[in-house]
């Protein structure tokens, strides 16, 4: 009886659905038909084209879209200044909502639909760990400026980035920690990958060297760290590390150890050194305190350049997420040096990712390992009267 | 057409999760009989919860929240599924087979109590059905079939970390079974389809490069928001919400 009734309903449900197919189909054509009729009366020269994945909806939209403003800044720039061997940049630029299912989605997209050479992204390293297989089996150049997971060092030769892992901090933290005398090290970890990353590094470089740990974990949304704290405490570590993933985690933190008056040695990671108002509202709390930042410099002209430009174009707001929009800047810049030097070719520009050498940006001078990674990148600094500076001797 | 045979994965590894789904929710309606219909689905949002910080937590299993790379792609004797049009015949494969377990429990006795049940448990266990029997059995298919979707997906992303899990996933599929239409095997298939494609589609309607991410998902949005004011029982399905 429900089969028959069911098939009669489903048989016209099934024109609807068919209908709603072909509409779309016909509306997507005339759309992608109107785009390529304006392309031949505006552009004499062939774009080249560069692939751009970002998290443009969802939590991770607020690193997104500057990310996404600071890319067309930096083409903007190249395409006035005549582009690539007069060539102008085009980007396309997809949403990959930090994960690895809307990763591999746009990376496919990109690659087979678009026919780009090289691919800008992914940011959250879930995406870029995702869409690498994907870039690799098509032999595209995949170049992340934001991915920092330990796991992406050495993933395929297709991949490279100017971030540094998190591997690199971790290990400078230990042996700065270990260096000062600190024995025994009692550890707060957010669980996130960020932090974890670090932590791993941090455990196994300060456990080689003869060090002792005690570790509390916590999670992104905890408010009361009491209780870990007091254990903490009462475990006597030398120094504390205090390893999350935003500020807002290690002010609450802070705050509560004020709370407690309990002032230990403290190290902290670069996402907390990296929040001026952070550091300055626990100034004495963090006094002495060790960090490890790939920080931005100030003094670079090529970063001023890229604050004020971001600041002009963007109606008055600064730059936000200072460390990543460095990275960006360079990675748009780098592809047009690659490109201009080995041609438009994903397995080209990945060949010469591994030469490349001191190469100067806004983010420093870069110097890309056989390993896709970054070399360097994390300096060691310590915290005097509220600011960061850089840790001598 | 790698793009098209990348969609295509993406639908039959959905249209699993959505025909298993479909199985518990859309056939028994409930879970164990001591939760009542409000309480089953907040019951099962907290189980969500407790199985995300289990992934988050567990870190010998799972590395917690860096989570797993480099899921390989299965192989069969010497033959691996490394392409990813092979991989589409995998998953097509299963997706038949899924669909046939599926038709076959809601066809059989065994799927017509499972629709009394819903529609009056009381008065089956009144002619001596043990409907909390049916009910946990039903489940545990499900959930089985479940798992196929999940090892299909995670050999073909190559990378599960816990944020893959998280409750939006699961309004996701509970929202394609919901648009193609509840306890209706060909519903649960159409909702995925539709709910894969639709946003993809939408990356080539030429919105604004500025708002494209953001318009997209609104449309999105708006699409289905109009699909179930003009069909409440979903595309193919029987019953109203």
């Amino acid at each position: 009886m429900e089969p028959e009734a069911g098939n009669g309903n489903g048989s016209s449900v099934v024109k609807t659905v068919i209908w709603l197919v072909v509409l779309i189909l016909i509306v997507g054509g005339l759309v992608v038909y109107g785009n390529k009729g304006g392309e031949k009366k505006e552009v004499v020269k062939e774009p080249i084209k560069i692939g751009v994945m970002v998290p443009l909806t969802g939590d991770a939209a607020v690193y997104g879209e500057p990310a996404r403003n600071i890319y067309s800044i930096a083409v903007e720039e190249i395409n006035a200044d005549g582009g690539i061997d007069g060539r102008p940049i085009e980007l396309v630029i997809e949403d990959s909502k930090c994960n690895g299912k809307d990763a591999t989605s746009a990376a496919q997209k990109l690659i087979n639909v678009d026919k780009v050479q090289v691919i800008i992204g992914g940011f959250c390293s879930g995406e870029s760990i995702a869409a690498t297989p994907v870039a690799t089996e098509a032999k595209v150049a995949l170049f992340s400026p934001g991915s920092s997971s330990p796991d992406l060092t050495g993933i395929s030769p297709y991949f490279f980035r100017n971030y540094p892992s998190d591997a690199s901090q971790g290990k400078i933290l230990a042996e700065v920690a270990y260096g000062k005398g600190w024995k025994t090290v009692g550890l707060l970890q957010e669980q996130t990958d960020y932090a974890l990353g670090i932590n791993k590094t941090f455990s196994a470089t300060f456990e080689a060297l003869g060090g002792k740990l005690v570790k509390e974990e916590t999670t992104s949304s905890n408010t009361d760290f009491r209780s870990q704290l007091t254990k903490l405490k009462s475990a006597k570590a030398d120094a504390i590390f205090i390893d999350t993933q935003t500020p807002a985690l290690s002010e609450r933190i802070f705050k509560q150890m004020q709370d407690l008056k309990w002032t230990p040695a403290l190290i902290i990671n670069d996402a907390t050194a990296g929040d001026t108002k952070t550091i300055a509202a626990y100034a004495t709390l963090l006094e002495g305190g060790i960090t490890a930042e790939f920080g931005v410099d100030t003094a670079n002209p090529k970063f001023q350049h890229l604050l004020s430009a971001y600041t002009a174009k963007y109606g008055g707001t600064e730059l936000p997420y200072q460390s990543y929009g460095q990275t960006e800047y360079d990675a748009v810049y780098m592809l047009k040096d690659a490109i201009a030097s080995v041609g438009y070719n994903g397995e080209k520009i990945a060949g010469w990712s591994r030469t490349v050498k001191d190469w100067e940006g806004a983010s420093g001078n870069i110097t890309i390992e056989a390993s896709g990674d970054r070399a360097g990148g994390h300096a060691a600094k310590v915290i005097k009267g509220g600011k960061v500076e850089l840790l001598n001797s | 057409m790698e793009y098209l045979i990348h969609l295509a994965i993406l639908v039959g590894i959905y249209a699993i999760l959505a025909l298993s789904l479909n199985l518990a929710v859309g056939y028994t309606g409930l879970i164990l009989s001591k939760f009542d219909d409000d309480y089953y689905a907040l019951a099962s949002f907290g189980f969500n919860i407790i199985i995300f910080s289990v992934f988050l937590n567990w870190q010998e299993l799972t590395r917690g929240p860096l989570g797993i790379p480099g899921i390989h792609r299965p192989e069969i004797f010497s033959f691996s599924f490394s392409d990813n049009l092979s991989f589409l015949l995998l998953t097509s494969v299963f997706l038949l087979l899924v669909f046939l377990v599926c038709r076959h429990i809601t066809e059989s006795s065994f799927g017509r109590a499972l629709k009394a049940i819903r529609e009056d448990e009381e008065a089956l266990q009144i002619f001596g059905y043990r409907t909390l029997n049916y009910k946990l059995a039903v489940f545990v298919v499900g959930a089985m079939l479940a798992s196929v979707a999940g090892a299909l997906f995670a050999s073909y992303i190559t990378f599960i970390d816990p944020s893959t899990f998280t409750v939006s996933e699961s309004i996701f599929i509970l929202s394609a079974i919901i648009l193609g239409g509840l306890a209706s095997n060909r519903g649960a298939i159409i909702g995925a389809v539709v709910l894969i494609l639709l946003p993809e589609f939408l990356r080539f309607v030429g919105f604004p490069s500025d708002i494209a991410a953001q318009t997209r998902q609104a449309v999105y949005g708006i699409l289905l928001v109009v699909l179930m004011l003009y069909r409440p029982q979903g595309l193919v399905g029987e019953y109203k919400l």
